[in-house]
């Protein structure tokens, strides 16, 4: 199974994400986490991630890139749950990698990649993803270039995806159906 | 009296949030409640008026600017001070109906109190929303009820 959650920052997506895996029956919970930290307040986010996630067993994988592979050796596949925390950094990481922008079809084909390879070797996988799309903003062409990837593998993954919801205020808002946890 | 029930409206700017907010309040009280009718335009305006004022008002827009001044007057340290002013709004406050924009769809932006503000409002909304009898999300004046 694979859902896709979606929202705004401080929506509450990756308190919902970890609930779904944690309320599942797969017994190895593995979180990818595709965030490079840099400074203090990348500290702090991943301090405040981490004791959201204390006490549920979680494995913490750290990939910023390069996703496939990352679950060899861990348990079984048919016996993990994964998390992918997010595909908004996984895209960001890919498509700047080395500090230069890489070519956005060859980024586009490593993310979907990447998604059908976590799906592929997990028994539930949940990817959280952003939603940076309303802010009318031009920011140039190599924000811009990020935004039409992110819209773009967000397209690709609601279409794999078994479900997929936004969170708005901690609350889900069913995108596709049929969906498990918190359901409404 | 118990406690009071929490209406919480959220979405885009300018997206007819006031209008609808009041539209709905009033569609639901018995006529003989006149003055509690609400109008959109005399609401507590979160950008201008004092924490008091806010606290005390029945209705209350523009909690994102109400966020922002607590976060450039530093008066609200430590690592979630949206989630602590949610909570003074649910214990201390009187408002019945809170309305916020939603500021959270954008791209990251590159100065880090921009950051810090839009996760506080993110927060407060996500507090505010777990305690709220309804929530609301206006998109083009048009109201989508999403709690319960």
């Amino acid at each position: 199974m694979f859902y896709l959650i979606t929202g705004g920052s401080g929506s509450g997506k990756s308190a919902y994400a970890e609930e779904m895996i944690c309320r599942s029956p797969f017994k190895r919970r593995v979180y990818v986490a595709a965030m490079e930290v840099y400074d203090e307040e990348g500290r702090r986010k991943v301090r405040r991630h981490q004791k959201l996630r204390q006490g549920k067993g979680f494995l913490t994988l750290e990939r910023p890139r390069k996703i496939p592979g990352v679950l060899e050796g861990v348990g079984e596949k048919e016996e993990r749950a994964v998390l992918l925390e997010c595909m908004s950094n996984l895209a960001a990481n890919e498509l700047f990698a080395g500090g230069k922008m890489q070519d956005w079809q060859e980024t586009f084909a490593r993310l979907k990649e990447a998604v059908c390879y976590l799906k592929e070797e997990s028994g539930l996988l949940v990817v959280v993803t952003g939603q940076v799309f309303s802010d009318g903003v031009d920011y140039g062409p190599e924000t811009n270039a990020y935004i039409r990837l992110l819209g773009a593998i967000n397209c690709f993954m609601a279409e794999q995806a078994d479900g997929a919801a936004e969170i708005v205020c901690g609350i889900p808002l069913m995108l596709k159906k049929p969906f498990g946890a918190g359901e409404k | 009296m118990g406690k009071r029930s929490i209406l919480l409206i959220v979405g885009g700017a300018a997206q007819g949030k006031r209008k609808f907010a009041a539209k709905l309040w009033n569609s639901r009280l018995e006529s003989e409640e006149k003055e509690r009718r609400l109008d959109p335009e005399q609401m507590a305006d979160g950008g201008l008026c004092s924490w008091e004022e806010f606290q005390q008002a029945d209705a209350v827009f523009g909690l994102q600017e109400m966020i922002r001044r607590i976060l450039e007057a530093g008066e609200m340290p430590g690592e979630d001070s949206g989630t602590e002013i949610a909570r003074r709004i649910i214990d201390e406050g009187k408002q019945y109906i809170l309305i916020s924009d939603e500021v959270g769809c954008g791209i990251v932006p590159m100065d880090a109190f921009d950051r810090e503000y839009r996760e506080a409002v993110g927060r407060a909304c996500c507090c505010l929303g777990e305690e709220a009898e309804e929530v609301w999300r206006v998109t083009a004046g048009i109201g989508q009820r999403i709690k319960p």
